[in-house]
């Protein structure tokens, strides 16, 4: 489904991504894990196209196509969608007007009809109810006023309704408690299937008890320097970074 | 010295009402005469006026325009498309000129012409009030002009049904329309008036309008004005209000048409406790320049006046807010807050902000802000990834920057009308940039 081939890329001149190599087939889930700053975040959001990441090298093929010439929405059309580390709050725009214009958005290009009110409120319920969310999120304005928590179950709520292909969860764990952590995995579990593909950066090998993966990748300094099963994150976590070869991280 | 040649022919407009002034009572005459004689002295206010700086208007002087009170009784044949869908009481003003004979005589409320409601006591009480404002040369030439208004009376304790909605509609090639409205609220009254500008294609015109009212105690008025004039015309309007006891005013400017308006809005608490919103919301495109002016006088102790004016701004429009406060020495407890918000959609785009308080008592409470900003580009960014349309999501972002504005509104259908309205208007500034 995804073909990364020695991705380099820099932000605002610094290179961040030093040649990237990962391959994903459709039902697995990957997990990138790495220290702070070694470049985890950039590598979701090149994928789904955050104008400050500059692609300077290397390809992304996603099913066939060259995923980096497609504007952003385009991609998040074609099936690709990023959890954010950190939502955005969007004061004065309703939660499920947006969730509606999204899904809308992404059925045109699939080809499928509008959603009338009535029926995109089924949908969106069935949703909801995977987070553990109440109705008032709905009339409240896009993450405005939300906790923590709220933003990554909202995310996981996209999610759900728009159905993609290729999720990508960028340190979804992070700022959850217990029980928030236990709805937000318990979402992704439910969405996994055999033909959507999911990439979960974390920091922190916790939400892996929640959520088994097929790969583990360590990402250190720009490059991944170590992969292998769900085992190497329980080593990770016993022993922490230092324990990989720094020269392979260089 | 203005230039004699440039208002030659609005003194020739002026000369041409006379058979009409003659029906008028004498005060009112006077009242027009001196009006006259002060516009002509002045001239147009010019760039070099401070109030003025950013507003150029010298596209009005020595345009001969003209004004026809023959028209107002000529028939209409626009009235029924003009007519808004809605639960509410309408009346026609057409080239500036009230006229009766197609609006709607809504219950309980008395609503006399102009020349004929000169000569009741009650408007000469009500036209008393209004000497405290001070007075441009623009709101002098309305006065001398300004011959075929309404005057509304809504009576003491009184609620009024449904909204009165104003139509202004413009289709004269050079007119000069002169709108003006007098509005009394009696004690304890309450009304939702809704003033609504607008203009047939092309056609360039000059709107200047005076809307005056008195909000007697307890009284409470929600007015809001819709400024949907030809990108070709001019437009000029003040709202005044004067707010004794424990009366309370909403007042929502939303300014979108035209290709110069200024839209001002006046402010006396002439008795304590009184409350006063004034909201606006400017959309320019193309080269539009949008400019709102308040002037709020806490002359009475414990009033609080609320200020919010946002502007969005595409293309190389131009938005501009000035807004004076007056604290005076004896008015105790005041509250008194501005913000402006400004949002530039295009590099080229301007927003001025001259919030401007003067607080001469000392236990006040008194903020003001400005903010210029661009869209955020991380909510963009947030939008886009959800399969939105860049356009959409800046349009959808535009929005959403206004509702504050809108959610002012308390009528629904009002309020579907507006923003209706306004999404029309920023997909074209979307198209735009």
């Amino acid at each position: 489904m995804l073909q990364i081939k020695n991705l380099r890329v820099s932000i605002e001149g610094k290179e961040i991504l030093k040649g990237i190599d990962l391959a994903v087939k459709a039902g697995e889930v990957h997990a990138i894990m790495g220290p702070n700053g070694s470049g985890k975040s950039t590598l979701t959001r090149v994928l789904a196209g955050h104008p400050s990441c500059e692609v300077t090298e290397g390809s992304v093929t996603y099913e066939g196509r060259n995923l980096l010439e497609l504007p952003v929405e385009e991609r998040a059309r074609a099936g690709v969608f990023l959890a954010f580390q950190y939502p955005i709050d969007i004061p004065g725009v309703n939660n499920s007007y947006f969730l509606r214009s999204a899904l809308n958005e992404v059925r045109k290009a699939r080809g499928l009809e509008e959603l009338d009110a009535m029926d995109f409120l089924t949908i969106l319920k069935s949703g909801m109810k995977i987070v553990e969310m109440n109705e008032s999120f709905l009339t409240r304005s896009v993450n405005e006023g939300f906790s923590g928590g709220e933003k990554k179950r909202n995310e996981i709520l996209q999610m759900a309704v728009l159905e993609p292909k290729l999720a990508l969860l960028d340190e979804t764990d992070s700022g959850l408690d217990i029980d928030a952590l236990r709805v937000v995995s318990n979402g992704v579990n439910l969405m996994r299937s055999p033909d959507r593909a999911m990439i979960l950066v974390t920091h922190y090998q916790r939400l892996l008890n929640y959520i088994t993966p097929d790969h583990v990748h360590v990402l250190m300094g720009g490059k991944i320097v170590l992969s292998g099963d769900k085992d190497l994150a329980l080593h990770l976590e016993e022993k922490g970074y230092e324990w990989v070869n720094p020269d392979r991280a260089q | 010295m203005p230039d004699m040649t440039e208002l030659q022919p609005y003194a020739d407009v002026y000369g041409k009402l006379a058979p009409l002034r003659r029906r008028e009572a004498d005060w009112l005459r006077v009242m027009r005469d001196d009006a006259m004689r002060s516009f002509l002295d002045q001239g147009f206010p010019t760039v070099q006026d401070e109030a003025w700086r950013y507003t150029d208007l010298r596209a009005l002087s020595g345009t001969r325009f003209v004004t026809d009170p023959a028209a107002s009784r000529t028939a209409f044949e626009n009235e029924k498309s003009l007519r808004p869908e809605l639960d509410v009481d309408t009346l026609f003003f057409v080239n500036g000129w009230f006229r009766p004979q197609i609006s709607d005589q809504p219950a309980g409320v008395r609503v006399t012409s102009l020349p004929e409601a000169g000569h009741s006591p009650e408007f000469l009480e009500t036209m008393r009030h209004f000497h405290h404002f001070p007075m441009d040369s623009l709101q002098e030439l309305n006065v001398a002009l300004g011959m075929g208004g309404v005057f509304i009376e809504v009576p003491d304790h009184t609620k009024l049904k449904r909204p009165l909605y104003i139509i202004h509609w413009s289709d004269s090639h050079g007119g000069l329309c002169q709108p003006k409205t007098v509005l009394r609220m009696g004690r304890g009254a309450r009304a939702t008036i809704i003033e609504d500008f607008r203009g047939a294609e092309g056609k360039m015109y000059f709107t200047n309008s005076m809307t005056e009212t008195f909000l007697d105690r307890g009284a409470a008025l929600e007015h809001c004005k819709l400024q949907s004039e030809d990108r070709a015309a001019f437009h000029a309007a003040v709202f005044r209000a004067i707010q004794t006891e424990e009366s309370a005013l909403s007042s929502i400017s939303l300014a979108f048409g035209s290709r110069l308006a200024r839209h001002t809005g006046d402010v006396l608490f002439s008795g304590p406790g009184a409350k006063c919103s004034l909201t606006a919301l400017s959309v320019g495109e193309g080269d539009q320049v949008l400019d709102h002016v308040t002037g709020v006088d806490h002359a009475s102790p414990a009033c609080g006046s609320e200020q919010l004016f946002k502007n969005i701004l595409g293309g190389s429009s131009r938005g501009i807010y000035t807004g004076r406060v007056l604290v005076r020495r004896d008015a105790q407890k005041s509250d008194a807050h501005q913000t402006n918000r400004n949002l530039l959609l295009s590099g080229m785009a301007k927003a001025d902000s001259r919030p401007q308080l003067e607080i001469l008592a000392d236990d006040v409470k008194c903020s003001h802000g400005a903010v210029i900003g661009q869209l955020d580009e991380d909510s963009v960014f947030y939008l886009r990834s959800r399969g939105i349309d860049e356009k959409v999501a800046r349009g959808i972002l535009a929005t959403a920057f206004a509702a504050e504005i809108l959610e002012g509104i308390k009528h629904d259908g009002l309020k579907e009308k507006v923003l209706h309205r306004m999404r029309e208007k920023l997909k074209r500034l979307g198209e735009e940039t």
